[in-house]
């Protein structure tokens, strides 16, 4: 239970900078998004999901979005990321790097005393 | 109305998702409605199948699950100081509406007994009117 938790807020907290990430190569419409990220998994848990984060994220002046209609298709809402949303997401991908390592760091260590444990 | 829009499991979807989404202010909703609507039609074919139809909601995600999570990405709700204050101005409205609605009132129960100037009850019935608006005004307001 604990350990589902924790992964709840880990995806919580790195959808948002994610979404950032995509955007930064071109802007997506929302169900392009939800296909990109369920190619590395995990991350969403239902795909509806999507919209609530992009509003977010949009509120917070990373994402700027606007309705275009294709042909005959219903209109599509396409995100395109902002200034400050490229910062962002630099940032994030600055801070991962040191937060993933130091967290592989840490678990690294647990093994080792495990093993200790279990020889006393 | 598109062909998916008269299917009857995505109209069963979306009358749940407009029950669930009453919770969240009128132009949220409208759009978060429109963006649920764009993804279902991106995902299903033209006259795709029941099965493929279910498939494609389950994905999507119950509404309550997207209206939580709405719900969770949204600011939080103005009961703050300004709002308190705000509710307390209306209520002592209200109230010494009440008592002037009352104090005004009375020269014209007077009349009965004896004679009163006719400015007066003029002027009685103008402070009554004030009164009587700015008392269901701020009831108004202190209902929403």
């Amino acid at each position: 239970m604990a350990q589902n938790t924790a992964s709840t807020q880990l995806r919580r907290g790195v959808i948002g900078p994610c979404i950032l990430v995509l955007l930064c190569s071109g802007p997506r419409y929302g169900l392009q998004l939800v296909r990109e990220l369920d190619e590395v998994g995990g991350l969403l848990t239902s795909q509806g999901t999507i919209y609530p984060l992009l509003n977010r994220l949009q509120e917070s002046g990373f994402v700027t979005s606007q309705w275009e209609v294709e042909s005959d298709e219903r209109p599509k809402r396409y995100y395109q990321i902002t200034q400050a949303g490229r910062e962002e997401a630099e940032t994030f991908k600055r801070d991962w790097g040191h937060f993933t390592q130091s967290v592989a760091t840490l678990l690294d260590q647990l093994p080792t005393k495990n093993t200790d444990e279990e020889t006393k | 109305m598109s062909s998916f829009e008269n299917n009857p499991s995505v109209k069963k979807y979306m009358s749940f998702f407009d029950e669930q989404a009453k919770v969240l202010p009128r132009s949220r909703q409208v759009t978060l409605r429109a963006e649920i609507l764009s993804h279902i039609s991106a995902l299903l074919p033209e006259n795709a199948e029941p099965e493929a139809v279910s498939v494609a909601l389950r994905q999507l995600g119950s509404p309550v699950e997207i209206v939580s999570q709405e719900l969770e990405m949204s600011p939080e709700p103005t009961t703050t100081k300004g709002g308190r204050a705000d509710r307390v101005a209306l209520v002592v409205i209200a109230v010494l509406a009440t008592i002037w609605l009352g104090l005004a009132g009375t020269p014209l129960l007077l009349t009965t007994i004896a004679p009163t100037p006719g400015w007066l009850l003029i002027a009685c019935g103008f402070v009554m009117i004030i009164s009587a608006v700015a008392l269901v005004m701020s009831l108004r307001r202190l209902r929403h």
